[in-house]
C-alpha cells in the first residue's frame, strides 16, 4: 500500500531508492580515566581537539556555505567550541577528577541535557541537538573512532541507490552515506536549521526530515522515493506516482548536467565577451575544485590563515612550499597571492597589533606589512621563490595611495635583490597588482595604474568604506549595500583608468559571486571576476547565457541613479523582461 | 555599572543563531556583561551559559554591564534585542 508522508524539507532534490534503516551509533568511551600526572598532557589534547574542529567549520564555512543563514549557524557552533565556559569546565573535570578529556566531554553534555530537558519552551529544549553535534564530533575526534555506519562488505554487496532511514544522523554520517550508495535521505527527527542540513545540500543529497511515524511505516527494502522540493517521502509509491517522479528525476538529471557540459566550455558571453573566471582560495585543497571546474586560476589567495591562530610566525620554507605546491599543482594557470591582510578583525598572535579604537580605519593591510618589514619580507620572499615553479602574482591590500604601493614594490626589489645574491630562481616579471579597497585607491587609480601590472577591486571593503558602514556591525546593515549607485560608479572609475593604461581589472569580493551582480560586473567592462569556488558554475553559466550589450544600457540607467533601492527596481525589472 | 530589563522579542526565543550574534556583540568590549532570568545569572560572553537560560518568547532578563564601555554595550545590544535578532 502506498503511503505518503510528510516532513520538512531541509535540501532539494527527488531521490528513488530502496530503503535502508540504521540505528545511531552511540557514543563510546574505552579510556575513562587518567593518571594524575597526565592532566596537562590530556588539556593540551583537548585544546588541539577543538582548534582542529574550528579549522575544519572555518574551511567549511568558506567553501560551502552560499546563504547568510547557514553560515551563522555554523558560527554559532564555532562560538560553542570556543566557549569559555566549555573549556573551563573540561579542564576542572580533567585537573581535579582526573578525567580523560572525551570522558569529560561526555560528562559536560550530560549536565546541559538535563538543563535542557527542564526547558518549558520546545523549540529550545530541542535545541540540544546543536551541542550534540558539536560535542559528539569533538568526542568521535578525541577517540579516533571511525564511522561504522556502513561496513565494508555491506557497501560492496549492496545495488546503487539506497535511502537512508533513520531516527536523526550526526553531520560526518551524512558526509560517509554520500560517499556509499546512499541517494536521499529521510529522518523522523531533525530541524531545518542543523549542521546536518546545512551538509546535505551542499552535498546536493535530498533530504526531508522531521516525518513523524517514519519508522512505523518504513521496513528494510521498501521502494521509497525522497521529495526534497516538497518535504514529502513516498513509501511504496504506485505505478502514476512513481513515472511522474521518475521524470522529475530525468529533467533534474538534465539540469544538472547541463551545469557540467559547460565546465568545458570557454566563458564568454553571447554577445562575444571573453571573461576570465577565477577562484577564491582559503585553503590548499581547494585547488582540487579549482582544477575540476576548469577554471581559469585562483584570483584571491587569502595568506591570514597561515598567521592567526597560532603562537608563532610562518618560517619563509613553510610558506614557499605551500606556494610551490599550489602554483605547480595550478600548472599553466594564474595564482594570485595576496599578502598578509591582518588588522581589523583578523589578529594574530605573533604580530603585534596596537590598540586602536577603529580597527578598520587602523593599521590592517598593507600598513601593517610595512611596519613589519621582516615579516612582510619573509613572505615575500617566499612568494617570489614560488614564482619560479608556475604562474604567480603578487597583491596588495588596503592600498590607498601611489606612496604606499611605492614602498611595497621597493621591498619587492629588494628581496629580489637578495634572492639574486644568493643565486635562488625566481619570475623575474612577476606581476605585481593593487586591491582596490578604498575610495582613495579609485580616485587616484591613473597613479596606481602607471606603477602596477593590474587591479583587483575588493568589494567587501570597498562597500564598508565607501557607505562607512562596518559590516559586521547588525545595526548599520541596512547602510551596507553593494547596489548603492556609488559602487557602480567607482567600479566604473577604477576600470577606465585601468583601460586607459592597459592594465586589467578583476573583482574578487563577494557581490562577484551573486549571479545577476556578475554580468553587470562584466559590462562594466571588468575583464576578470574571482568568486567563491560554491558559485562557480552558477556564474559561469549566466555569464555563458547573458548579452552584455543588453546589459550594458542598464548599466548606463544605473550609473545615473542616486539609490540602492531604484538600483534593485531597475535590474529586477530587466530580468523580469528577458 | 548599568542594570536593564529586556523582553525577547523574536518569536523562537533565544536559540543557538540570535545567542551567537549576542555573544559576538558583547564580546567586542571590554565590560563584563551578566544576564539574569528567574534566579539563573550568566556570563553574557558565554554562548552556552546565555543558552542555557531558556530564554524564550517575551522572557524577562535583566542585562548588567560593568566596565568602561558599558553604555555603549547595553544600547548596541538593545539594538539586537529590538530588531529580533533581524529573525522575522
Amino acid at each position: 500500500m502506498m503511503k505518503t508522508l510528510s516532513g520538512i524539507a531541509v535540501s532539494p532534490g527527488i531521490a528513488i531508492g530502496e530503503a535502508i534503516i540504521k540505528q545511531k551509533k552511540k557514543i563510546k568511551i574505552s579510556r575513562k580515566y587518567i593518571a594524575p600526572d597526565e592532566s596537562n598532557e590530556e588539556i593540551s589534547r583537548f585544546s588541539e581537539a577543538v582548534k582542529a574542529e574550528v579549522a575544519e567549520l572555518d574551511q567549511f564555512i568558506g567553501q560551502y556555505t552560499k546563504t547568510k543563514e547557514d553560515k551563522d549557524l555554523l558560527n554559532a557552533y564555532k562560538a560553542i567550541l570556543l566557549d569559555p565556559l566549555l573549556t573551563e569546565r573540561i579542564i576542572a573535570m580533567v585537573d581535579k577528577e582526573n578525567f580523560s578529556a572525551e570522558n569529560a566531554l561526555y560528562n559536560f553534555f550530560v549536565e546541559l541535557s538535563n538543563i535542557f530537558g527542564k526547558m518549558t519552551d520546545d523549540y529550545l529544549s530541542e535545541r540540544i541537538v546543536d551541542y550534540e553535534d558539536v560535542i559528539f564530533k569533538l568526542i568521535n575526534r578525541l577517540t579516533g573512532e571511525k564511522d561504522k555506519l556502513f561496513d565494508d562488505d555491506y557497501l560492496t554487496t549492496q545495488n546503487n541507490s539506497q535511502i537512508l532511514i533513520m531516527e536523526d544522523i550526526s553531520p560526518s554520517d551524512v558526509t560517509k552515506s554520500y560517499h556509499s550508495n546512499v541517494i536521499g535521505i529521510a529522518l523522523q527527527k531533525g530541524s531545518k536549521t542543523s549542521h546536518t542540513a546545512i551538509i546535505a545540500r551542499a552535498l546536493g543529497l535530498p533530504v526531508v526530515v522531521g516525518i513523524q511515524e517514519l519508522l512505523d511505516y518504513t521496513s528494510n527494502k521498501n521502494r521509497i522515493i525522497v521529495d526534497g522540493n516538497k518535504g514529502v517521502v513516498i513509501i511504496d509509491p504506485n505505478e502514476d506516482i512513481l513515472q511522474k517522479y521518475k521524470r522529475e528525476v530525468i529533467k533534474e538529471q538534465e539540469t544538472r548536467r547541463e551545469l557540467e557540459d559547460i565546465i568545458s566550455l570557454p566563458t564568454v558571453s553571447r554577445d562575444g565577451r571573453a571573461v576570465t573566471l577565477m577562484c577564491n582560495v582559503e585553503i590548499e585543497q581547494e585547488i582540487d575544485t579549482v582544477l575540476e571546474y576548469n577554471a581559469d586560476g585562483v584570483g584571491l589567495f587569502r595568506t591570514e590563515f597561515l598567521y592567526v591562530d597560532r603562537d608563532n610566525l610562518p618560517t619563509e620554507e613553510e610558506q614557499y612550499n605551500l606556494y610551490r605546491s599550489m602554483t605547480e599543482r595550478l600548472g599553466k594557470r594564474q595564482l594570485i597571492i595576496r599578502t598578509f591582510d591582518l588588522g581589523g578583525d583578523k589578529l594574530a598572535k605573533a604580530v603585534q597589533t596596537p590598540k586602536e579604537n577603529n580597527p578598520y580605519l587602523g593599521c590592517r593591510g598593507i600598513r601593517l606589512s610595512l611596519r613589519y618589514p621582516e615579516i612582510f619580507r619573509s613572505q615575500v620572499k617566499a612568494i617570489l621563490r614560488a614564482s619560479h615553479y608556475g604562474n604567480v602574482a603578487i597583491m596588495f591590500p588596503m592600498i590607498t595611495s601611489v606612496d604606499d604601493m611605492k614602498r611595497a614594490l621597493q621591498l619587492v626589489n629588494d628581496c629580489k635583490r637578495d634572492l639574486d645574491k644568493n643565486r635562488i630562481p625566481f619570475d623575474p616579471n612577476l606581476k605585481t597588482g593593487v586591491m582596490i579597497e578604498v575610495p582613495a585607491a579609485v580616485l587616484c587609480a591613473g597613479g596606481l595604474a602607471r606603477i602596477s601590472d593590474f587591479f583587483s577591486i575588493g568589494t567587501n571593503d570597498l562597500v564598508q568604506y565607501t557607505l562607512a558602514a562596518d559590516r559586521n556591525s547588525e545595526t548599520v546593515e541596512r547602510y551596507y549595500d553593494p547596489y548603492h549607485p556609488a559602487i557602480f560608479k567607482l567600479i566604473a572609475m577604477t576600470v577606465n583608468a585601468a583601460h586607459r593604461h592597459n592594465k586589467h581589472v578583476s573583482v574578487c569580493g563577494e557581490i562577484a559571486s551573486d549571479e545577476e551582480f556578475s554580468t553587470l560586473l562584466v559590462s562594466l567592462g571588468v575583464d576578470s571576476l574571482s568568486i567563491n569556488p560554491a558559485s562557480y558554475l552558477t556564474v559561469k553559466k549566466e555569464i555563458l547565457e547573458c548579452d552584455c550589450s543588453e546589459i550594458e544600457k542598464l548599466v548606463k540607467q544605473i550609473l545615473k541613479l542616486n539609490r540602492g533601492d531604484d538600483v534593485r527596481e531597475l535590474v529586477r525589472k530587466t530580468a523580469s523582461k528577458k | 555599572m548599568i542594570r536593564k530589563i529586556i523582553i525577547v522579542e523574536n518569536k523562537l526565543g533565544l536559540h543557538a543563531r540570535p545567542c551567537a550574534l549576542l555573544v559576538k556583540t558583547a564580546s567586542k568590549y571590554r565590560s563584563d556583561l551578566l544576564i539574569k532570568k528567574d534566579n539563573i545569572e550568566v556570563n553574557g560572553k558565554s554562548i552556552m551559559g546565555v543558552m542555557m537560560l531558556a530564554a524564550e518568547y517575551k522572557s524577562e532578563l535583566e542585562l548588567i554591564a560593568n566596565g568602561v564601555d558599558e553604555e555603549y554595550m547595553i544600547d548596541e545590544i538593545t539594538e539586537l534585542f529590538k530588531a529580533k535578532f533581524s529573525e522575522e
